[in-house]
């Protein structure tokens, strides 16, 4: 039988056409806060994950960031430390953070334990105290790790690139080391008391979510106090002006950080998916352009990508890359060549069969169980588009062609105002 | 309870199947048995600069990725000081892809000196990247380099400097792969929505025709017992003060392998933990700090971790490292905390069986180990260990003697 392999044909595969897109089960808890059920999966696991309209862009720098981190930090009733045994005692996890658009609060337990955890969780949305010796002991980490980020070039050159592409915005802003010196608790009650209730926040349930389930979360989260909704600053963004390529000079790096940055459509934008599929192609997988290029002809890097990164005023094409010292400014161009090929030539019938199989193949496994989907599920619907996204960006993907991308490209590819940085011995 | 069935084909290729009806994904992991310990000390990193090598065309496929890709599937590897691992996931429906992309490039690579260049180019690129160009990055490069006198943890996975995967040749390349890429050097796992049968048909077509080889795997020197404290300062631009340990300790079969990872989740997993509360919470000794095993087949290291907080001195933060190690083995630990890191072993656990290339890689690694059947009982080592076991290995293992340290101190200090 061996006689009759051939290794070099490819055994015949199958196209994906339809993948099956979990259904959101969407509702009200009794204090009015909106929640999304996620239900799947064999495990007895259940993740909950509060989102608050409170994201860096609704205070001044550094307020959010530390409001978020010190709901851990100790409530009227309990401190830290008793936070942290109570959790920990069950496997559980809670996680609080922060990004421009919001602050969130999950908790990752195994659903035996739930009941037992739900009421401190609530504890830290409604009760939280934020005391003086917790928050100093977090500002000395936080510098800490502020001054050893800051000699990295990643980071270097990927604030350099917020800056220049969001300019004055919120969404550009950078906290100083110095401005960690000006935390207060005070600024940070006033902002919790604000902004951390059911009227300004919104609820993932995903996992093993029964009715009983629900049912305790109802009794819990459901019963915190309603509040007001908070409306987030909104600014323009202004095309990046002046200089749009910036070099920050560090002699002893042995290699370079290379971020690129332009600020484009929103996730609620028609042209969205689109967009999605031509970031696929430039620099979104293994098979990319830039990938191709950089990587796998030339030797320069051990990996360089372009990714679509969606936030609720705006969203940011972004390329990056840590590149062979001496040679970012030169990939650089060579990442503008491959965005103008782009608005120049339509891709092959065959670049685009891989890329849609390839696009269609990631969405299956990205559907394959609660967990690996709710971080997506949750973009989705924190930028207000729902999980109507999903069918809508299957349909794009099975029937875009070469012809539309390049539209695409000519359309969003603004090379004007393509922001360049660039960190390390260049 | 992970059921599988187990085979072996006549050429020695283990294979495990598992099967989850309810994912339309099916993963497939190979797993060969070489690691950064079966290099010789002129080439170390090969191993892991081999591993890009085998995504570079093999005999019949000149592009692995775009044939996966195509196919709607992902793929990736690593290689550690024990393993090197590949993994792939795809749509059921296109699962012999996977069988022709895996059993061709171990059938016969199709590598050319130019592929090889570039990918040394990568490789040093990496090594850049993780290692050198951030602080503290080579920590680990040092401390192999003092824990280890023999055995060939002594470096690490990437090599142990960028010069020798510079010189490797095409040759070498071949004979490694003749030798470690053998049908009887490797376990392949396949887990999803698959029938026994099915998968046992399909190894048969794809990887039965590869012959047996003669691999020549050579016995690893066993590491003799330190005997005395190793101790660096390193003088750096590192903008703080650190403090880097490693104790020896017991092999991934070692009868106290399971209580030195209970006392690192002891010290250090979580908010909760010891070293957090008291030396960063109560003393304020330390910003950060951190315990953990590398987790190694052979006797690995222990690692306790951390940066001063300012104006702290290294024999301060030595001292309090060391009595919160006592502490341990000197105070038998509470039924809670025992009872608390062993609910996190469960919860792990559960959470490890949620996707099916998580199991495929367990499955992988524990038929390496011995027996596939460890991915559901090997938690009962954790469950059956006693607050004396602890006290026990922790007394054992944080002997003054057993003991590596590094420190780094910041020559930015008087900046700050």
């Amino acid at each position: 039988m061996n006689n009759e392999l051939n290794r070099q044909k490819a055994p015949v595969y199958h196209q994906i056409t339809k993948i099956d897109i979990p259904t959101v089960k969407s509702g009200r808890l009794a204090n009015q806060m909106p929640y999304h059920i996620l239900n799947g999966g064999s495990q007895e696991l259940v993740y909950l994950e509060l989102k608050f309209n409170a994201g860096h862009t609704y205070a001044e720098v550094l307020v959010s960031t530390f409001t978020t981190a010190m709901l851990v930090g100790g409530t009227k009733h309990h401190n830290a430390k008793q936070i942290a045994d109570a959790f920990e005692f069950y496997g559980a996890e809670v996680r609080a953070d922060s990004n421009s658009d919001h602050a969130m609060l999950s908790l990752f337990c195994m659903n035996k334990y739930l009941d037992k955890l739900l009421p401190l969780f609530c504890e830290l949305i409604e009760e939280s105290v934020f005391p003086e010796s917790e928050l100093q002991i977090m500002i000395a980490d936080r510098k800490h790790k502020y001054v050893v980020n800051h000699t990295k070039t990643s980071v270097l050159a990927s604030d350099a690139m917020y800056k220049m592409v969001f300019g004055p915005h919120t969404y550009g802003r950078r906290a100083k080391l110095t401005d960690y010196d000006n935390v207060n608790s005070d600024t940070l009650r006033q902002f919790y008391a604000k902004h951390f209730c059911a009227a300004n926040g919104k609820l993932l349930i995903a996992g093993y979510v029964t009715e009983n389930v629900l049912r305790s979360i109802d009794a819990t989260i459901g019963q915190l106090t309603t509040g007001q909704p908070v409306a987030p600053h909104t600014m323009p963004i202004e095309p990046v002006s002046g200089d749009k390529t910036q070099i920050i000079k560090m002699t002893d790096a042995v290699q370079s950080s290379l971020r690129m940055g332009l600020a484009t459509i929103r996730m609620d934008h028609p042209d969205y998916h689109k967009l999605h599929m031509l970031t696929m192609v430039l620099g979104g997988y293994f098979g990319s352009r830039l990938m191709t290029n950089i990587r796998k002809e030339k030797g320069y890097t051990y990996g360089i990508y372009s990714i679509l990164f969606p936030q609720i005023q705006s969203g940011l094409l972004r390329v990056m890359g840590d590149i062979k010292s001496g040679y970012s400014p030169q990939v650089a161009d060579e990442v503008r060549k491959e965005m103008q090929k782009l608005k120049d030539q339509p891709i092959s019938n065959a670049e685009m069969a891989l890329v849609r199989n390839y696009m269609m193949g990631e969405m299956l496994q990205m559907f394959d169980g609660p967990f690996t989907s709710c971080d997506a599920v949750a973009k989705a619907i924190d930028m207000g588009v729902g999980i109507q996204y999903f069918e809508d960006e299957q349909n794009s993907i099975l029937n875009t062609t070469p012809v539309e991308l390049q539209e695409i490209a000519n359309k969003y590819f603004d090379l004007d105002h393509l922001a360049t940085a660039i960190a390390g011995n260049e | 309870m992970i059921l599988f069935d187990r085979f072996e084909l006549e050429n020695g290729l283990q294979v495990i199947v598992h099967q989850d009806k309810t994912t339309p994904i099916v993963a497939v992991n190979l797993l060969y048995k070489v690691g950064a310990r079966n290099e010789t000390p002129e080439r170390t990193g090969f191993a892991h600069l081999f591993e890009h090598l085998m995504f570079d065309g093999s005999k019949n496929i000149s592009d692995f990725d775009q044939q996966l890709q195509l196919a709607g599937g992902e793929c990736n590897a690593f290689t550690n000081n024990d393993y090197t691992n590949y993994y792939l996931t795809l749509p059921k429906q296109n699962i012999e892809t996977a069988f022709w992309l895996e059993s061709d490039r171990m059938l016969e690579l199709g590598i050319t000196k130019e592929k090889l260049e570039i990918q040394k180019g990568v490789v040093i690129e990496e090594y850049n990247q993780r290692y050198l160009n951030k602080p503290y990055g080579d920590w680990m490069l040092i401390m192999r380099y003092l824990a280890y006198k023999k055995h060939p943890y002594m470096w690490p996975t990437i090599g142990k400097d960028t010069l020798e995967i510079k010189y490797a040749s095409l040759d070498e390349v071949n004979s490694f792969f003749y030798n470690y890429y053998a049908p009887n050097n490797a376990i392949l796992v396949v887990a999803g929505d698959v029938e026994t049968k099915q998968i046992r048909q399909l190894t048969e077509k794809w990887f039965g025709p590869i012959p047996r080889r003669d691999t020549r795997i050579a016995p690893l020197p066993t590491e003799p017992e330190q005997k005395i404290p190793q101790f660096l300062l390193l003088k750096r631009h590192e903008p703080l003060n650190a403090i880097y340990k490693g104790f020896h300790m017991d092999g991934r079969l070692g009868s106290r392998y399971h209580a030195a990872d209970l006392i690192s989740d002891i010290l250090s997993g979580g908010e909760s933990s010891r070293l957090t509360q008291h030396l960063v919470k109560e003393q304020k000794i330390f910003t950060n700090v951190n315990a953990y095993i590398t987790g190694e087949i052979d006797p690995g290291l222990f690692i306790v971790e951390g940066k001063l907080s300012d104006g702290v001195t290294f024999a301060q933060a030595e001292e309090c490292i060391s009595n919160e190690l006592k502490s341990i083995w000197n105070s038998p630990i509470s039924e809670t905390e025992l009872t608390k890191v062993k609910n996190n072993i469960e919860v792990k656990k559960t959470i490890s069986e949620v996707n099916v290339l998580n199991k495929a890689m367990n499955l992988a690694y524990f038929e390496m180990l011995g027996d596939a059947n460890l991915i559901n009982t090997d938690v009962d080592n954790y469950q059956r260990i006693t607050a004396s076991d602890i006290s026990q290995t922790a007394m054992q293992l944080f002997r003054r003697e057993n003991c590596t340290t590094i420190h780094y101190k910041s020559a930015q200090k008087s900046k700050q």
